[in-house]
Parts: structure tokens; sequence; C-alpha cells
């Protein structure tokens, strides 16, 4: 029933949508970062009208599903607004998005961790605001925040597969198009399990392995 | 030997039958540490029995032992004529005739005072709502908290939760009480409100088994003294003699430590 | 937005019978998912050492598979796998969801179970309760206080995840949604209807479940 060299010769046609795939996380992740770390400085540190509407917006970006934000970005950027960007494009700015919203949540809990005399310790010694920031304060919620960004990082590398229902050719729609060719579903579709399983295993327990390090540390 | 023997039979004379007989207790931790090393002591009814040393000499594990709540590997203990083992029904039934209070108090932090003193009765014993109640209430007055029975534990001071965790273990109406260094965590002044619902229970002739740091109290209120170090008991005595004239020089250097130690220092002897 | 009450208005029983699903599939997986990760987290903790390794490996593995792969797995290779011929989407989509969202359960449980001193365990059996009294009326309902944080996140992110079910043509809100933008090629009303609907529902759900665990917290301290 299960037919072992189907299986096998799903991985070779899966590996041009794993490009698309690791490519799409390694756009994403960066930006969003930079992008969250934005947020969640104007949220602490911006006057009263622009933090709350940062607020605002990360909450619109947390409270709704993922895939209902790609396909308004997808379908609705053209039709109402003009804006014609490739599949990828536009697939790329839904997760920046989204990711960085949820990753400004943890910057800002774990700026706010730092007690105010780490602050007041580096102005002391003279350093400017933003001195302050980046040599003080900054390293350490750095370490604080580093196992639940690593953990983003996993989550984004399984929400790319959402991608593949806009005909964005990842791993997923590569395994789905297969499927179709020759009709060897559970073949085809545990081999894509199997592939994911491969490459975010590894990642989850490093995950892991941060958490666990940063137990011992506190 | 035999003036031990002499001994052991004086105090049996004088204070009736042994309820907790501890004999020849073996016990290694996993982790290769070995926590009793042939430990026997006798509690007889109505005696309270205080057992000092210092810490990780194994007083603690003892009195965990003696409840079944961590298994030996040799020796044998017995409450009243029955063995108490690690596991099942039997050790159950042992346990539930066996108060026990802890240093860290463990109140249950999801119930009320109230609900934890009834949750003996009421889980184990299965005792009907309305007598639950009344027991649970009579007992935090007893305890002096009467009008403490709805405050979660969170809104307690230490003295109070463990006054509560003791009208806990009451509530079983247990043969005996174990007390396992049950005023180590506390703050200084609230030391006393505890030690005198022990004091109080003693004069009841309840049998106790007391692990303490309180030399005062183990001088005034117990009937007899073991003190234990690297897992054995090194003498035992009636406190006059332990306190007064300690046969061994170690068991000297040890009281002297204590004695001079600033937090028994705070506490003024019952 | 005029044109959006006019479709909502003109599509009222199939929104209403797609809304119906979804609630369906929500409250078919979460409890699938609770229980799932209740059993496999308490067996994590209390099962021993072989039992706490297989179901960690069965945790990380599904852990590492994207929840639509384990949805369109579930849809049809499952059937394929187990020779069926008639397999509801439906099933699927509530297999696939609780599973993923249980392994989650399962962790968030185990914490909450082992972040219950041991102490408390002691003080249990002391007053002579049995193994699964100590568990059931002490350990577990301090563990689940303070499971409820982690554990609102994770259901408000199944009913996210829940849309995914639209790929395997469960006919819930999203189906429709497409379904209707299929017709009217009007994506503008209808996404951004949805859009608003589904953040209405999260924040509040959100709401209430960080009400119920405000009201309790004080309960759980250590």
């Amino acid at each position: 029933m299960f037919h072992l060299p189907a299986f096998l010769d799903a991985f070779p046609a899966l590996l041009s949508g794993l490009r698309v795939t690791i490519e799409l996380t390694l756009l994403v992740m960066p930006c969003a970062v930079v992008v969250a770390l934005l947020l969640a400085l104007a949220r602490l540190y911006a006057p009263r009208p622009i933090a709350n509407l940062a607020m605002g917006w990360v909450e619109l970006w947390r409270a709704t599903p993922l895939l209902l934000q790609l396909y308004w970005l997808y379908y609705v950027m053209p039709s109402e607004f003009g804006i014609l960007l490739p599949g990828f494009a536009t697939v790329a700015f839904g997760l920046i998005c989204n990711v960085s919203a949820f990753l400004s949540e943890n910057f800002r809990a774990g700026i706010a961790s730092i007690r105010a005399g780490q602050w007041h310790a580096g102005r002391a010694l003279g350093m400017s605001e933003i001195q302050a920031f980046f040599r003080i304060v900054m390293p350490q919620a750095w370490s604080r925040v580093l196992p639940e960004t690593a953990s983003m990082w996993v989550e984004l590398f399984k929400e790319t597969s959402l991608v593949s229902t806009l005909a964005v050719a990842d791993l997923t729609y590569r395994a789905l198009a297969l499927r179709t060719e020759n009709y060897r579903t559970l073949e085809v579709l545990t081999a894509l399990a199997v592939a994911y399983l491969v490459l975010a295993y590894p990642q989850a327990k490093f995950c892991d392995w941060l958490y666990r390090r940063q137990r011992v540390h506190e | 030997m035999t003036t031990d023997d002499q001994r052991d039979h004086r105090r049996y004379a004088h204070n009736g039958p042994a309820l907790i007989r501890v004999e020849e207790v073996f016990r290694r931790y996993p982790t290769g540490v070995e926590a009793l090393r042939g430990v026997s002591l006798i509690a007889h009814e109505g005696e309270v029995v205080c057992i000092i040393g210092p810490s990780g000499s194994g007083k603690s594990t003892l009195l965990r032992c003696v409840n079944g709540l961590e298994p030996i590997d040799r020796g044998r203990i017995l409450f009243g004529d029955r063995e108490v083992r690690g596991k099942g029904r039997e050790a159950r039934a042992i346990r539930q005739q066996i108060g026990m209070v802890f240093q860290s108090f463990e109140l249950f932090p999801h119930m009320t005072a109230l609900g934890n003193v009834g949750e003996g009765p009421r889980t184990v014993l299965r005792m009907a709502h309305a007598a639950v109640e009344a027991r649970a209430r009579a007992l935090l007055d007893k305890v002096g908290l009467a009008d403490k029975a709805d405050a979660l534990p969170l809104q307690l001071s230490g003295g109070q939760q463990q006054r509560v965790a003791i009208a806990r273990a009451l509530a079983m109406e247990p043969r005996a009480m174990l007390f396992d260094e049950a005023t180590s965590a506390l703050d200084p002044e609230t030391v006393g409100e505890v030690l005198n619902v022990m004091q109080q229970l003693a004069r009841e002739g309840m049998t106790m088994l007391v692990v303490t740091h309180e030399m005062g109290f183990a001088r005034s209120v117990a009937d007899w003294v073991v003190v234990m170090e690297n897992g054995q008991v090194l003498e035992e005595g009636t406190p006059a003699r332990i306190f007064g004239g300690p046969r061994l020089a170690r068991t000297r250097e040890f009281l002297q430590r204590v004695e001079h130690a600033p937090h028994d220092a705070t506490v003024k002897p019952e | 937005m005029l044109d959006a009450f006019e479709i909502v208005r003109r599509n009222l029983g199939l929104l209403g019978h797609a809304f119906l699903i979804t609630v369906e599939l929500n409250v078919a997986s979460i409890a699938l998912a609770l229980s799932l990760g209740a059993l496999m987290g308490i067996g994590r903790v209390y099962g021993g050492h072989w039992a706490n390794r297989a179901l960690g490996l069965v945790i990380d593995v599904v852990r590492s598979i994207p929840i639509l792969v384990i949805m369109v797995w579930a849809f049809f290779g499952l059937p394929l796998l187990l020779g069926l011929k008639v397999f509801p989407a439906f099933i699927a989509g509530v297999l696939a969801l609780g599973l993923h969202s249980g392994v989650y359960i399962a962790e968030i449980v185990r914490g909450g179970l082992a972040s219950v001193r041991a102490g408390q365990m002691h003080a249990a059996l002391a007053l002579g309760m049995s193994w699964w009294q100590a568990v059931r009326r002490i350990v577990l309902p301090q563990a689940a206080i303070r499971m409820m944080p982690p554990l609102n996140t994770r259901i408000v992110r199944n009913i996210k995840d829940s849309v995914l079910a639209s790929t395997i043509a469960v006919q819930e809100l999203f189906w429709a949604a497409n379904l209707l933008e299929g017709e009217t090629a009007k994506p503008f009303p209808i996404y951004t209807t949805l859009m608003v609907f589904y953040f209405i529902v999260i924040v509040l759900i959100a709401r209430v479940l960080d009400r119920t665990y405000m009201k309790v917290a004080a309960r759980g301290a250590a």
C-alpha cells in the first residue's frame, strides 16, 4: 500500500520548493526583528498617541488569522490600491508584519524587565540615553528574549507553508503539485511531513536548549 | 548495650507502650548520599521526642520515613504494632493516624484556611459537609485563627500559615504528630505563636516527634532528646542530661554552636 | 463597506452555516486538544522514564510539522492509510487541529504539574490521601491555574489556525469568504469584514479568558 520508491522519489522533487521556504524564512526573520524592535521602542518610549498606534497595529496582526492576512494583502492590494507585487514579495511582507507583531510583544516585555536602576547606572556614568540603551539595557534584554525569538523563528519556518495557498512555490506547494501529477498522495504527503520534520526538529531542540540554558542562568 | 537496654526499660515502664519504634533504619538516596545509617529510636504514647542535630544529619529524612513518604532500604519502622511501608492502602491507613507539619507549611494555596483544615476529613475520611466544617472551625479556633477561616494562605503570615497547617494535621485526629523544623522558615517574631500551639498539644498528651533547632523548646517541652549527626544517633537522653551534661564532645560542640547562633538567641525559652 | 453589508445580507444563510461550522470545529478540536494534552502531559510527569521519552518524541515530531501539512495529510493521507472510502473533511480538520494544539498543551500541562512543589504531594499523602486523590485534589487544581495563561494563548491560536481547514474544504467561515469572493470578485469588502470579525471575536475571547485567570490567579500562587 505504501510505495517506498514513490516516497523516496518525492524528495528530489521537493528540493526547489525547499529553497523558496528557506529564502522566505531568511528574508523575513531579520526584517521582522528590526521592525519588532522599532515597534517595541515605540510602545515603550514614544509619545502616547504613537505608542497607542503601535499597540493597535500589533494587536491587529496578532488577533487575526495569518492566512486571512495573506489573502487580504494578496487580493485586496492590487484590486483596491493598484499595488501589484509579485506573490513572493506580498507574502514576505505579510509574514514580516505578522512575525514582527508577535516579536515586538516579546521584546517589549524583555526591555521592560530590565530594572530602572540599570538605566540610572548607565546614565550616572555619563552615557546618553541611546548609549545606555544599546550598551546596558539591550545586551541584558537580549539574553532574556533570545529563547522566545528562536521559537518564533521555528514558528515562521513552519508558517511559510501557508504561502503555498497563494501560488508561491514553496515546499508545501511543490508537494501538493506533485500529488496531482503522480497521484501518490500518501507517499508524497508523508515525504512532505518528513521533510519538515527533519528540518524543524533540530531547530526545535535548539530552542529547548536555549530555554533550559536561560532557566539555569536566572 | 546493657545500660541502653536498662534505660529503655525504664522509659517503657514510666511512659507506657511504644507508639513509634524505629529499628536500625538505613536510607540511601539514588544520588548515593547515605541519609540514614542505622538509626533506632522510640517514642512512647504521649511522649514528646525532640530530634536535634546539625543540618544534613538525616533528621528530616527520618521523619519522612516514619510517615512512609520515603522508602527505607533496611531496618523497620513500627507504628503501634503495624509496620510502616511506603506504598499501598496499608501505608495510607497508617498515615491517616500520623499528622505531619512541614518546614515550608505546604498549605494548599488554592483552598482557604478552612478548606485546608477540612481537606483531610472531607477527602480521606469522607465525612459529611457539616461535620467537616464544624471540626475545621473548632480546630482553627484552637490554634487561635477562627477569624481567618476564609483567608487564602497567600493572605496569612508565616506563623498563621503554620498554625493552619497544624490544625490541618489535627483534623485527622491523629495518634501522633511529626514536626519537621516547623519554625525554621518563620520570622523570629512569629516563632513563639507556633511553639505555643505545639506546647499546648504536648500538654494535652499528644505523642510528638519534633525535629527542631529551637533548643529552648527541646529543653522545656521534650521528654526525650535524640541528637543526630551524619545519619546516626549520636546520643539520647532526658533534656536535663543532654543539655546539662552531654557525654560526647561532639554533642557538646553542637550545642555550643546552636546556643550561640544569633537566630536562636532571639527565641526565649518557654 | 456598503458592498459588504449587501453581500452579507444576501448570503446570510451561507454565512450562518459557515459560522456554525467554525464554532463546531473549534469546540471539537479544543476539546480533543485539552484531553490529549492532559493525558500526554500527565503521562510525561507520572508515567515513568519510558513513557516520558516516548511521549516526548511524539510531541517533538508533531511540533516540527506545520499545521497545514498535518491537515492536508489527515484529509488526503489518513483515509488511504486506513483504507477508508469516505472521510469527512470536518473529521480530518478536528483531528489535525486537536493533535497539533494537543501536543503544545501537553507541554503546558507538563510544565504546570512540574511547577507544583514536591512538598504539596507530601502534604497530601501525609493526610492519608491516595496518590490519585492527591493528584486530583491538590496538584492538578494548582497546576491548572498556573497553566491558564499559556493555555489561553493556545486556545486563541487554535481559533486562528482553524481557518486553515478551508484548504481541505471544511465549509467554515474562510471557506465561505473565498466562495463569495469567487462569485462577486469583491475581495476588499469580503476579506476586510472577515478580518474585523475575527479581530473582535478573538480580542473578546482573549479578554474573557484573561479575566477568568485574574479571578483565580491568587489561588495558584506558589
